[in-house]
């Protein structure tokens, strides 16, 4: 009887529960954010690959990019295939599992000034980005995050409340 | 027996691996300016074909055309963020549609026709050139090519 308990305490401890964001994607092979700079250090252009990373920041205007800590004080930003899916506002600090097509890419100008601001910083810090930036770019087919429970109960109940708090007319 | 137990141990755990629908619930709610351009892209994407072999009908035009009528008024996600650009898009975006309806009732040949659904797109990347780059690459992809 103590080896199907020791199978279930192994399964139990191996399989993390989470939410997927567009395609969902196998996660029993996953790369580190070291080995996918490695493999990008060693002259591919592209790496194809399903790797973990620290959530650092989110687009707080709708979750279309978000941007990821590799390491090394590198940071990848990461889009979303076909601009087909979001991730949610409140995912940084969070350990994403990305699937999708990681290489180096010159950032234009009106990209970062766009990102800056979608980030919510200042006019005057969004003036100072005057030069193209380099940086790690993932186009990303799904993403991975820590299941989070939300109860259903409770998102109806907040709900009410905000719209007692303002009510809205009906039009 | 005891195999059929591990069996079953093993059937729940991969069960317990699945994700759930909490997800969704997390994302940010859809403005309905963001509901109307995705509803633009479908519609967009959808008659792509039929443009290109000079199949697209006048019922398919005006049922876009009513469809993204509301493109002028919709609430975006943050209202703050639209600029004074933004009606001149909405207005070149609905004029374009009923150019490419003018096209069809025309019975215009295919690659006019192709131009006037090319055109449609374009006022899409300007407007999106000017507020939000993020979907333009996919806005492109509708674009025939000649």
């Amino acid at each position: 009887m103590k080896y199907p308990i020791l199978l279930l305490a192994v399964l139990t401890l191996a399989c993390q529960r989470f939410d997927y964001y567009g395609e969902a994607f196998s996660t029993n092979q996953v790369e580190s954010a070291e080995s996918v700079l490695a493999a990008l250090a060693s002259g591919e252009d592209s790496v194809v690959t399903t790797f973990r990373a620290e959530v650092a920041g989110v687009c707080q205007k709708k979750g279309c990019w978000m941007e990821l800590d590799m390491g090394n004080e590198q940071t990848a930003l990461v889009r979303f295939k076909d601009y087909g899916f979001f991730v949610p506002f409140d995912a940084a600090g969070e350990e994403a599992i990305v699937r999708g097509v990681v290489k180096v890419e010159t950032l234009s100008v009106e990209w970062l000034k766009h990102q800056a601001f979608d980030a919510g910083k200042s006019d005057s810090i969004i003036a100072l980005i005057t030069e193209p930036e380099v940086s790690i770019s993932v186009i990303a087919t799904g993403v991975a995050l820590p299941e989070v429970e939300v109860f259903e109960e409770e998102i109806r109940e907040e709900a009410e409340e905000v719209s007692e708090a303002s009510p809205v007319e009906a039009v | 027996m005891k195999y059929l137990m591990m069996a079953g141990l093993l059937m729940l755990s991969l069960l317990a691996c699945q994700s759930n629908e909490s997800a969704n619930a997390r994302l940010a709610p859809v403005s309905e300016l963001a509901a109307t351009m995705r509803v633009m892209t479908t519609d967009m994407e959808g008659l792509k074909t039929a443009v290109a072999k000079g199949e697209l009908t006048l019922s398919q035009v005006d049922a876009m055309i009513v469809a993204h009528a509301s493109l002028a008024t919709d609430q975006a996600t943050t209202p703050s963020d639209i600029k004074i650009t933004f009606p001149t898009f909405a207005d070149g975006y609905i004029k374009q549609l009923q150019f490419l309806r003018d096209q069809v009732i025309n019975q215009a040949d295919v690659k006019q026709q192709i131009d006037a659904f090319n055109a449609v797109l374009v006022t899409c990347v300007g407007c999106h050139q000017d507020h939000c780059p993020g979907p333009i690459e996919r806005i492109e992809k509708i674009a025939i090519q000649p």
